[in-house]
């Protein structure tokens, strides 16, 4: 687990090794390793003895955003793992106030084209930065980007008004929404998603394109001999379909998509070319 | 009246004896973790977090809330004793140890738990009568607030410093440096980290604290090769009369400022005890007793300390907005057990909100009995002979450090600011101000440069907004009320008064400190 305890894939590798240990009859202890956004955990991953007992919870950020945002990665995110399966997504949806006028994304648009530069989006990640260049390119508007450091801080400004809009996963957004503190206006994922059945799709505001999504998945190093490998995603393939884990896994806006190794490997490839594009044609520099 | 409904409501459900115990064990897991250098709740909440999964939903949150709060009660025993801090703790390492070395230990000890018990009771009826409305401020403020808010923390770096003022200012902008390694939030641009990965999300507060404190000074009693214990065998816990009354005030002062900074997102106890030193030594009539081993430098720390952990919770609890990375962890749990922590949970689940608010209560109690009768036995270790005690206290460092992460590059950064501070102790520089500068220098750069984006570059944002317009003249009045009362006393006082030369300088270089810090601040900005 590359990635700090209590963010939202901590939370899901947490419910997911619960239930994974229960089917494989054995206790799987969840290690965080965090730090370089990820890369030294995930290195450690890659360089683990390839016997099926180290595991790594992967995502956008290591195996898609890393590769291509910084300039010394220490691990290859394709030929360095052995893929299991997916766990699942995270929807992203386009949140702004509950106190602004705007509701919906073609009103959105037309005020940023009347005012360049004067509107804002927030971020908090590599995904909700590029979400955010994105849309700049796909409905021809400036706006000014903000970073922060994390994505309650960024909310915290949202619900305020200081800044227009964010793109960011449901998880700490859920709450918000239901209370009115802040509004949906769009949603990232292909078809609507069942946690905002209500808000449309970028797709059917007119701004579609490329899917970008934080999905992740379960890795092991490369070279992990293929009955572990298949034994390991026939477990995760179960516990993915209990309907209480799903149950749990919404609740913190994830949503369950298990796929098989060999499906998950060619989308993570996918990703990695990708991200290459978009993250060139936003004019995000490796660092 | 409504408010003593819901607490009666509370403490029915808090004082389950299920309830009890989770607390209770809260509590201990707690205490320990605060007396031990360099662990901290954030490693042990994380460690912990699987347990809750079998624990009904309140107990849960009672047990890990109670580990927080317990760790920040206990955390200035290792500052005082042996000038280990924890990041909650910085500045007890300079009231509180020179008590240590003045043999009154176990006074300062006292002082320590009181206060918290005050802090901490103080925060919960804020909690309790406020929290709805008080979620609201960390809306209110903006980056242009924070940015003032973080430069009026500045203003401090004269107070923390007990050498001459140069000397502080300089350590500050040390500090400063320190904070800027790591990765630029905006560009994404490494800032000295020579590519090595460990570094490409800055130093931990942690790793800083306890090389330059607790690391420097194992070393210089090494090499001294002097056999001190901090307390001969017994110590005297009770005070007298009249040094009992001077906790209260001190300790009431504290618990205010920490109440308040508590609530605001970055900080919490962090920042809360230098404000509360701060404010001790503006006002206290003890104030030129501060720096020396004053019960007021221990009493205001403690006391905001707790209360800002305390608070902490009301923008978790009351608006859904976790405000720090322990509260992010509590969000977790919270979201494991399927309640959103949102605008609407105070509504929705009365009995978690008001059974947690009440158990803080009985937490506090349960952390009197086990930090002040207790602490004699908890203080028992020291008899242990040095040879043994330093390798220990050096193993849990390393454990602490190491917990932070799961990584052995930290324990090594760690070791090297042992050096460091080895080398500055030696040379008579502070380390406090360096700690101020490092905590507070890139938050001011955070805000500062995101208030910047949002206006567009107009630096007349910092004086259109009400708040921060505030705090900027705020900030102003002291730079200046500060400079001018130096210089007049400059003016009136005999130079061949020697006694007083140092009093002087203390306050001449208040003002100037703070405007060549934050001049230095915005210079960052290109």
């Amino acid at each position: 687990m590359p990635l700090a305890p209590g963010s939202g894939t901590d939370a899901i590798a947490r419910l997911v090794a619960a239930k994974l240990g229960d089917v494989l009859g054995t206790q799987i202890v969840v290690e965080n390793k965090v730090g370089a956004n990820g890369a030294i955990g995930t290195t450690a991953a890659a360089r683990a003895a390839p016997d099926g007992y180290t595991l790594l919870v992967g995502g956008t950020t290591t195996h898609a955003g890393n590769p291509n945002l910084m300039k010394h990665i220490t691990y290859n995110p394709v030929t360095d793992f052995a893929p299991i399966g997916q766990l699942g997504v995270y929807p992203y949806a386009l949140l702004v106030s509950g106190k602004s006028n705007y509701t919906t994304m073609a009103q959105l648009v037309a005020a940023a084209k009347a005012k360049p530069g004067a509107l804002s989006f927030g971020y908090a990640n590599a995904l909700g930065q590029l979400s955010g260049e994105m849309l700049k390119q796909r409905a021809g508007i400036d706006l000014t980007a903000v970073a922060y450091r994390g994505s309650p801080q960024a909310i915290t400004d949202i619900i305020g008004g200081r800044v227009t809009m964010m793109f960011v996963d449901t998880t700490p957004a859920t709450a918000q929404i239901q209370a009115g503190t802040v509004k949906a206006l769009a949603v990232t994922t292909e078809h609507r998603t069942d946690l905002l059945p209500n808000v449309p799709t970028m797709a059917e505001a007119g701004l579609g394109g490329p899917r970008v999504e934080a999905w992740n998945g379960l890795f092991a190093p490369a070279k992990t001999p293929r009955p572990i490998i298949d034994k390991l995603s026939a477990a995760l393939t179960q516990v993915l379909s209990q309907p209480d884990l799903k149950k749990q896994m919404e609740a913190i806006g994830f949503e369950a998509e298990p796929s098989p190794p060999d499906v998950f490997g060619q989308r993570v490839a996918d990703e990695v070319a990708l991200w290459a594009t978009l993250t060139k044609q936003a004019g995000l520099e490796p660092e | 009246m409504e408010m003593l409904n819901n607490l009666a409501f509370g403490f029915h459900h808090a004082l389950s004896l299920d309830n009890l115990l989770y607390c209770a064990i809260g509590c201990v897991v707690g205490t320990i973790i605060g007396l031990l250098p360099g662990l901290g709740p954030l490693a042990t909440i994380s460690l912990l977090l699987p347990l809750t999964y079998a624990i009904p939903t309140s107990g849960a949150l009672i047990m890990l809330a109670g580990i927080y709060y317990g760790a920040q009660y206990g955390d200035s025993v290792s500052a005082i004793t042996m000038r280990m801090p924890h990041a909650g703790s910085i500045v007890a390492c300079i009231d509180g140890h020179a008590m240590t070395l003045q043999g009154r230990t176990g006074l300062a000890l006292f002082t320590a738990g009181v206060s918290s018990f005050i802090g901490g009771t103080v925060a919960i009826i804020v909690l309790a009568a406020l929290a709805p409305s008080l979620g609201q401020v960390a809306i209110l403020f903006g980056p242009a607030d924070y940015c003032a808010l973080m430069l009026l923390g500045f203003v401090c770096v004269s107070v923390v410093t007990t050498g001459s003022v140069l000397n502080g200012v300089a350590m500050c902008l040390l500090g400063v440096l320190l904070g800027q390694i790591g990765t630029d939030l905006d560009t994404g641009v490494q800032r000295f980290t020579f590519g090595l990965p460990s570094l490409m999300e800055g130093v931990s507060v942690v790793s800083v604290a306890l090389g330059c404190f607790g690391i420097a000074e194992l070393t210089k009693n090494l090499d001294a090769g002097e056999q001190r214990t901090p307390f001969g065998g017994t110590i005297r816990l009770m005070p007298s009369w009249p040094e009992f009354k001077r906790i209260i005030p001190s300790a009431l002062r504290g618990s205010i400022v920490g109440s308040l900074l508590g609530i605001l997102p970055g900080g919490g106890p962090v920042i809360a005890q230098f404000a509360a030193y701060g404010l001790d030594k503006k006002v206290s009539r003890y104030r030129h007793e501060i720096g020396k081993g004053a019960i007021e430098g221990v009493a205001g720390q403690a006391a905001a300390d707790e209360a800002a952990a305390r608070t902490s919770f009301i923008p978790l609890m009351a608006i859904g907005i976790p405000e720090n990375p322990v509260m992010a962890l509590m969000m977790a749990a919270f979201m494991i057990k399927g309640v959103q922590p949102g605008p609407n949970m105070i509504g929705d689940h009365p009995d978690l909100f008001w059974g947690l608010v009440a158990s803080m209560w009985i937490g506090n109690c349960f952390l009197l009995l086990l930090n002040v009768p207790l602490v004699r036995i908890w203080l028992s270790i020291f008899k242990v002979s040095y040879g043994v005690l330093f390798p220990a206290i050096l193993f849990f460092c390393c454990i602490g450090t190491f917990s932070i992460n799961n990584n052995l590059d930290d324990v090594v950064t760690t070791a090297a600011f042992g050096l460091l501070g080895y080398v500055l102790m030696r040379v008579r520089f502070d380390p406090a101000p360096l700690m101020l500068g490092f905590i507070l220098g890139p938050m001011l750069e955070e805000y500062f440069r995101r208030a910047m984006v949002l206006s567009h570059g107009d630096l007349l944002t910092f004086v259109q907004q009400p708040i921060s317009a505030t705090l900027v003249g705020f900030t102003c009045l002291l730079v200046i009320g500060q400079t001018a009362f130096a210089a007049r006393n400059a003016f009136k006082a005999d130079p061949k008064d020697g006694g007083n030369e140092d009093e002087i300088a203390g306050h001449s270089g208040r003002g100037p400190g703070a405007a060549v810090t934050a001049d230095h601040a915005g210079a960052g900005i290109p």
